[in-house]
C-alpha cells in the first residue's frame, strides 16, 4: 500500500494535525515545547565487571566520561585469585558498553542507586525478578496476588504531562520485543509500563500494528490543505485580539508574560508546519522503515512475534518506530520493553552469524545464563565462559540502545530528549535490588548535565565499594562460586532510591517558563506513596545530573 | 508599596524541614531553610490586586461551552494537566477541543438551527450570528471591530473550509471564537476610578459573579441586567445574586459550584489529592474496605457538606458540627448501619459523629494501611481547616517505622514517642498531633472505637487555636472550638474568594470583616450573596498585578 504524506498527516490525529509546537525552532520562545522522554527496559542485570566505563579520575571511577574509556579491551590483570574468585574469568574483550564511545559527552552511566523497593516477595507473584520489574519504571510498590505495580509508570506520568491527545487519550507509546502477557494474567515479571495500579500496558508487540497506528492508514480521513489554511488564518484572528489586549489596558507583568506567551505559541505554530513539511515525510518514513519491511510481521500471532529468530529484526523495527513516532509529534514518550523479567531469548538460538564468543551456551536463555549455571535456580554451578557470554549479551543491548540514540539523532531529537536505560537488576546473577544501574543520553534540551560517570549514591562514597580495575563492585568469595561480588543488601543505606531518577526525568521533559523552570515539576515520583511498607521512594530530584 | 513579607506562623514555632529542599542536610543535625514563602498582606477596604488577564479554570471553561451552545463533550479533557497560563500543550488542547465542539454543532441539525436562527447563506447571517453567540461566549457584546475579524474569516471561507458550505464557515467561525483569548480569558480592562479603585463594568461584573455563584457564564438575564446598569448598586447585585441561587436551574450550577469548591478545599485536587485516593487498608484488620472505596469516601464528604448547605441551609459551623450524612451500602458498615442499599440516603448519626471530621469518608482517607494517622489528620486540620503553614518532614520520615515497646500501648503513644525528639518536636508536640488528637476515637477506616489496642483510646488535647491555648476532650469538644472559630472562619472565607477568582492570593477580608461575620453569623447561601456584594468583590485593585 503506497502512503501519500496527506495520510501520514492524518495519522496524527485532527488533534495534532501539524502539531503545534516546532522542536528546535524556538530557542527564545517561552514557555519552551516539551521534550522527549524514552525508556529502555533489559530482562536480568548486567555483567558488573565488564560493563562500566573504565573511568579513573584521581583515584575515584567517578568523572568526566571519554570514548576511550568505553573501549572494549580485556582487563590487564593476569591470573591471581583474589578471596578464591580467579579474575581470569573477566579477561575477555566483550564490553557492554563498547559500542558507544561516540556518546561519550552526550550521556552519563549512573551509579549508587537501589531499587525503591526493598525485600524478596514469593516466587507466586514474580518473586525478586517481579518486585524489580513492576518497580522499575513506577517505583511503586507491589500488590498481593499478581506481584503487579500499586501505581503508574513514569511514562504515563509524561504522557499524561505532555502528550498530545490521541484517540480521546494521552498514552506514551509502549512496544516490547517478545512474546507479550495478558495483563489480566501476567505477573509481576510481565510488565514495565502501567497505566495506574495494577494496571499494566504490555506495550504492542507487532511492529505492523505499530507502524499502522503512527501512521493512521487505517482511518484514512484526508488531511487537507484547508486545514492548514484555516489554522492559519484562525491564528491570524487570534494573533489580532492579543494584540487588542496588548494595547488595550494597563498590564501588570503576568498578564504580559500570557499575552507574549500566547503569541509565541502562534509563532511557534508557523514553525511547526515547516518542520513537518521538512522532516515528518512520506520519503523519511520509507528511509527509515519501509513498509514492505514492517508489513511482515502483518497478521503474527503473538508465539510467532515471540520467536527468537525475530528478536533482533523486531527490536530494530521497533526502535526506529520509537524515532518516527517522536519525530511527527505523535508522542515525547516511548518505551521499550525487551521481553521480560526472568526472560531474554537464548541468543545462540537466534541465528546471529558470528560474534558470539568462547563457549557459546546456545540453548540456555538469558536468565539461566544470568545465573551463570544454566540453571532459572540459584544452585551452585559455574558455566564455562558464561561470564563472557553475559558480556556479550549486555554488548548486543548497548548495540541496540546505540541504535536507538542514533535514529534520534538523526532526527536532531537526541540533544532534546533524554533515553534511559535501565536493566531488571544491578548483578544480574544474585538478583538484587542495590547497585542498580541506568544508563542516561541526551540532555533534555540542557536540563541534565551529561558526559560523566556518576555517583549517585547518597553520601558520595560508592567509589570505595568498586574494584579498581573494572569499576563494577569488588570481588570476594562467596559459598556459591557463581556469587563473586561483594554487595551486600545491607547496602541501602548508602543508595539512593531509584525513583529519584524517575522524577528528574519527569521534570526534564516537561514545557519550562520564559526562566527555564519546568511548568508542572514535581517534587516526587510517583506522587502517590503507595501503601507497600517496603517501598521506601525519596523525595527530590537527582540533583548530581541536573546541568 | 502594598506588598511586604509577612513571616509565616509555621516558622516563628520552628516548624521547619521540607522534603526535597536542595539545600537540606538529610543528616538530621542541620538543616539549611530557603527563604520563607511571601505572602501578600491583605489591605482591609481595598479590593484585591488580580490580573487582569485570567484564563478561565476547566470547569468554568466547560460549563461556558455547555451553557453556550449546549454542547456536553467535556472539552476541558482535551487540554491536559490544568497549568497556570498558556502552554503548548493547552494551545493545540484548545484548538482540538474548538474543533470537536464546532463539529458537534455543525453536525446537529437542531442545535444549529437553535444558534444559527437566520439560515441565510450571507455576510449578514454570519455578522448576526458572531454578534448573538458571542456575547455570550465573549460575556459581553463584540466590538464592530471585533465582529469584522470575523468576517474576514468567513470571507476566506472556500479557502478554509472543505466543501465550502454555509454550516462549513459557521463552523469555522464558532472554532475560531473558541479560541479567542476573550473568550479563553476573563477579561477586565475598565480603567475608571472611583478614589483608589477601579470601577468595574456591569459586564465584568456580571462576569465576576456568575464564575463565583455558578462556575458558569452569565446568563442572558443577568447580561441584561449589566447592559441595563443594574449591576451598578450592590443592592442591584444583591437580587440578581438572589435571584441567581434560588431559580431550580441557578440552584443546582451554585451546588457544583460548590462542590468543586470545597474539593479544592479540601484537597481533593491537586497535589494534596493522593491523600483522598490510593486509600489501601489491611482487609483483614478492616473487613470495610474493598479497592475503589476512596471514591465513596470523597462523595461522603463532598454530599454531606452540600446536604448541609443546599438541604439544611445550614452555616459554617454546621459544617464542623452537623451530625447528618449522606452513606450507600459501600460505607453504611463503617457507621455501622443497616438496611442502606446502593442509593445515597440521608442519615442522622449519634454524637459521636460531629460534622466534617468525624466523617468515615475524612478520617477512613486519612490513614495507613493498618492504623488510622493521628498526623495526616492533624496536619490536614491546620492547614487546611486553619489555614496555617506547616513544613513537610524531614526526609526520610515517611519511612521511618513507628517505635514500639511495652509501654507505648497504642497508635497516639507511639507517635508522639516517635516526634519527640527533633527534628520533628518542632511541628508535631504541641501542633500536628494534638490537631490531629481528638480524631483517636476512629480507626483506620472511619469506625468509631472507644480502645486502641486494647487501652481506651486519648482524645483530650490541648491546640492553640485563634491564639490562645484551647483544650478539648473528645471530637465533639474539638469540632465546637473550630466551628465558632475565627481563624477557621477566615480560613474558609480565603479558600472561597481563591477559588472565586481561581487566585489563590486574592482576598477579600483581611480577618473580622464583613465577610468572616457574615460567615459566622449566616447560613452559607447568605454567605455567597455577601461574598459577591461585598465592595471588594465589586471593584479593582488600582495596583496591577506582578
Amino acid at each position: 500500500m503506497k502512503l501519500s504524506r496527506r495520510s501520514l498527516l492524518s495519522g496524527l490525529g485532527a488533534s495534532v494535525l501539524l502539531p503545534a509546537f516546532g522542536r528546535r525552532a524556538m530557542a527564545q520562545a517561552a514557555p519552551s515545547q516539551p521534550k522527549n522522554a524514552v525508556f529502555m527496559w533489559t530482562p536480568n542485570g548486567f555483567n558488573m565487571s565488564t560493563f562500566y566505563p573504565r573511568t579513573r579520575h584521581n583515584g575515584s571511577a567517578f568523572g568526566p566520561l571519554t570514548a576511550e574509556a568505553f573501549a572494549a579491551r580485556p582487563l590487564d590483570t593476569g591470573n591471581e585469585v583474589i578471596d578464591g574468585v580467579p579474575r581470569a574469568i573477566f579477561r575477555h574483550p566483550e564490553w557492554g558498553l563498547s559500542s558507544l564511545g561516540a556518546y561519550a559527552d552526550r550521556m552519563n552511566v549512573l551509579r549508587g542507586m537501589r531499587n525503591s523497593r526493598h525485600g524478596f516477595r514469593d516466587l507466586a507473584d514474580g518473586g525478586d525478578h517481579g518486585m524489580n520489574t513492576a518497580c522499575r519504571f513506577t517505583a511503586a510498590g507491589i500488590g498481593s496476588g499478581r506481584g503487579l505495580a500499586l501505581g503508574r509508570s513514569v511514562d504515563y506520568a509524561i504522557a499524561e504531562a505532555i502528550n498530545p491527545t490521541i484517540d480521546g487519550g494521552r498514552a506514551p507509546l509502549v512496544l516490547h520485543v517478545g512474546r507479550n502477557s495478558d495483563p489480566r494474567n501476567g505477573n509481576g515479571t510481565s510488565f514495565v509500563s502501567y497505566r495506574g495500579s495494577e494496571d499494566p500496558d504490555p506495550g504492542i508487540n507487532n511492529p505492523w500494528v505499530a507502524y499502522r497506528r503512527l501512521m493512521g492508514i487505517t482511518g484514512g480521513s484526508p488531511a487537507e490543505d484547508h486545514l492548514v489554511v484555516k489554522r492559519r488564518r484562525i491564528a491570524d484572528l487570534v494573533r489580532g485580539e492579543l494584540q487588542q489586549l496588548q494595547s488595550g489596558m494597563p498590564l501588570g507583568g503576568s498578564d504580559r508574560r500570557l499575552l507574549t506567551d500566547w503569541l509565541g505559541l502562534l509563532e511557534s505554530t508557523e514553525d511547526d508546519m515547516r518542520n513537518m513539511n521538512m522532516m515528518c515525510t512520506t520519503d523519511t518514513r520509507d528511509r527509515v522503515a519501509p513498509t514492505s519491511r514492517v508489513q511482515t510481521y502483518e497478521g503474527r500471532t503473538n508465539d510467532q512475534l515471540g520467536r527468537y529468530e525475530d528478536f533482533t529484526d523486531i527490536g530494530d523495527l521497533m526502535i526506529r518506530i520509537i524515532a518516527l513516532s517522536i519525530l511527527c509529534g505523535h508522542t515525547h514518550v516511548a518505551t521499550l520493553q525487551w521481553d521480560a523479567g526472568a526472560g531474554g531469548p537464548a541468543f545462540g538460538a537466534m541465528n546471529m552469524g558470528d560474534g558470539q564468543p568462547g563457549t557459546w551456551h546456545g540453548g540456555e536463555r538469558h536468565h539461566e545464563l544470568s545465573h551463570r549455571n544454566g540453571s532459572d535456580g540459584a544452585e551452585p554451578g559455574f558455566l564455562t565462559d558464561v561470564e563472557r557470554n553475559m558480556s556479550w549479551i549486555d554488548q548486543w543491548y548497548g548495540q541496540r540502545y546505540r541504535d536507538l540514540l542514533g535514529h534520534l539523532d538523526d532526527f536532531n531529537l537526541l540533544d532534546d530528549s533524554v533515553v534511559v536505560w535501565m536493566p531488571e537488576f544491578g548483578d544480574g546473577r544474585q538478583h538484587h535490588f542495590i547497585d542498580i544501574t541506568a544508563v542516561v543520553a541526551g540532555s533534555a534540551g540542557g536540563y541534565l548535565s551529561t558526559g560523566r560517570h556518576v555517583d549517585c549514591s547518597a553520601n558520595g562514597r560508592w567509589n570505595d565499594r568498586l574494584d579498581t580495575e573494572t569499576n563494577g563492585p569488588r570481588i570476594r568469595a562467596h559459598d556459591n562460586p557463581a556469587n563473586v561480588y561483594d554487595l551486600d543488601i545491607g547496602w541501602t543505606d548508602g543508595c539512593t532510591s531509584h525513583n529519584k531518577l524517575l522524577t528528574t526525568v519527569y521534570n526534564a521533559v516537561l514545557p519550562r517558563d520564559g526562566n527555564g523552570q519546568p511548568m508542572g515539576a514535581i517534587n516526587r515520583f510517583p506522587e502517590v506513596d503507595t501503601a507497600d511498607p517496603h517501598n521506601l521512594i525519596e523525595a527530590g530530584e537527582l540533583d548530581q545530573i541536573k546541568a | 508599596m502594598r506588598r511586604a513579607l509577612l513571616l509565616v506562623a509555621a516558622l516563628a514555632s520552628g516548624c521547619i524541614g521540607r522534603i526535597g529542599d536542595p539545600g537540606a542536610d538529610v543528616d538530621g543535625d542541620k538543616v539549611d531553610r530557603p527563604d520563607p514563602p511571601e505572602r501578600e498582606v491583605c489591605v482591609p477596604g481595598q479590593p484585591p490586586i488580580v490580573p487582569r488577564l485570567k484564563r478561565l479554570t476547566f470547569a468554568r471553561y466547560d460549563a461556558t461551552i455547555q451553557d453556550v451552545l449546549g454542547v456536553d463533550l467535556n472539552p476541558s479533557s482535551a487540554l491536559g494537566p490544568q497549568v497556570a497560563g498558556i502552554t503548548p500543550l493547552l494551545w493545540s488542547g484548545v484548538q482540538a477541543a474548538a474543533a470537536d465542539v464546532a463539529e458537534a454543532v455543525v453536525s446537529d441539525n437542531n442545535r444549529f438551527t437553535a444558534l444559527v436562527p437566520c439560515q441565510t447563506d450571507d455576510a449578514a447571517c454570519a455578522r448576526q450570528f458572531v454578534s448573538t453567540v458571542g456575547r455570550r461566549l465573549y460575556r459581553r457584546p463584540l466590538t464592530p471591530a471585533e465582529v469584522d475579524r470575523y468576517i474576514v474569516l468567513w470571507d476566506a471561507r472556500a479557502e478554509v473550509t472543505e466543501n465550502d458550505t454555509f454550516e462549513e464557515g459557521i463552523g469555522v467561525l464558532l472554532e475560531a471564537m473558541l479560541q479567542s483569548p476573550t473568550f479563553l480569558l476573563r477579561v477586565e480592562a475598565s480603567t475608571m476610578q472611583d478614589g483608589e479603585r477601579i470601577v468595574l463594568s456591569g459586564y465584568e461584573r456580571a462576569t465576576r459573579i456568575a464564575y463565583a455563584l455558578w462556575d458558569a457564564p452569565p446568563d442572558d438575564a443577568l447580561l441584561t441586567a449589566a447592559a441595563e446598569g443594574r449591576l451598578d448598586t450592590k443592592e442591584g447585585v444583591r437580587t440578581e445574586a438572589r435571584r441567581m441561587l434560588t431559580s431550580p436551574e441557578g440552584l443546582a450550577k451554585t451546588r457544583r459550584m460548590m462542590r468543586s469548591a470545597h474539593a479544592d478545599w479540601l484537597g481533593m485536587t491537586g497535589a494534596y489529592a493522593a491523600f483522598w485516593s490510593n486509600t489501601q487498608r489491611d482487609s483483614n484488620l478492616y473487613p470495610e474496605f474493598s479497592p475503589g472505596i476512596d471514591a465513596a469516601f470523597r462523595e461522603e464528604v463532598l454530599r454531606f457538606l452540600d446536604v448541609v448547605a443546599f438541604e439544611r441551609e445550614g452555616a459554617f459551623s454546621d459544617l464542623l458540627t452537623s451530625q447528618v450524612t449522606q452513606v450507600n451500602a459501600q460505607l453504611a458498615p463503617i457507621y455501622d448501619l443497616d438496611g442502606i442499599g446502593p442509593e445515597w440516603t440521608t442519615v442522622e448519626l449519634d454524637a459521636n459523629r460531629p460534622g466534617l471530621l468525624t466523617r468515615a469518608g475524612f478520617v477512613g482517607t486519612h490513614g495507613r494501611f493498618s492504623r488510622g494517622s493521628l498526623i495526616f489528620r492533624g496536619a490536614f486540620v491546620l492547614t487546611r481547616l486553619l489555614c496555617q503553614e506547616v513544613g513537610s518532614p524531614p526526609a526520610g520520615a515517611d519511612a521511618t517505622p513507628l517505635p514500639s515497646g511495652a509501654e507505648l500501648r497504642t497508635t497516639r503513644e507511639r507517635v508522639e514517642a516517635m516526634t519527640a525528639g527533633q527534628p520533628c518536636s518542632g511541628c508535631h508536640t504541641t501542633r500536628i498531633n494534638p490537631a490531629g488528637a481528638a480524631l483517636e476515637s476512629f480507626d483506620g477506616i472511619g469506625r468509631f472505637r472507644t480502645e486502641d489496642n486494647g487501652v481506651p483510646v486519648d482524645t483530650t488535647g490541648t491546640l492553640t487555636i485563634d491564639g490562645e491555648a484551647k483544650s478539648f476532650a473528645d471530637a465533639r469538644e474539638y469540632a465546637e472550638l473550630l466551628a465558632v472559630s475565627g481563624e477557621a472562619q477566615q480560613c474558609y472565607v480565603d479558600k472561597l474568594t481563591a477559588y472565586a477568582f481561581n487566585d489563590e492570593h486574592a482576598r477579600l477580608d483581611c480577618g473580622g470583616g464583613a465577610l468572616t461575620t457574615s460567615l459566622g453569623s449566616g447560613s452559607l447561601t447568605d454567605f455567597l450573596v455577601d461574598l459577591v456584594s461585598d465592595d471588594n468583590f465589586l471593584y479593582r485593585a488600582t495596583e496591577e498585578a506582578e
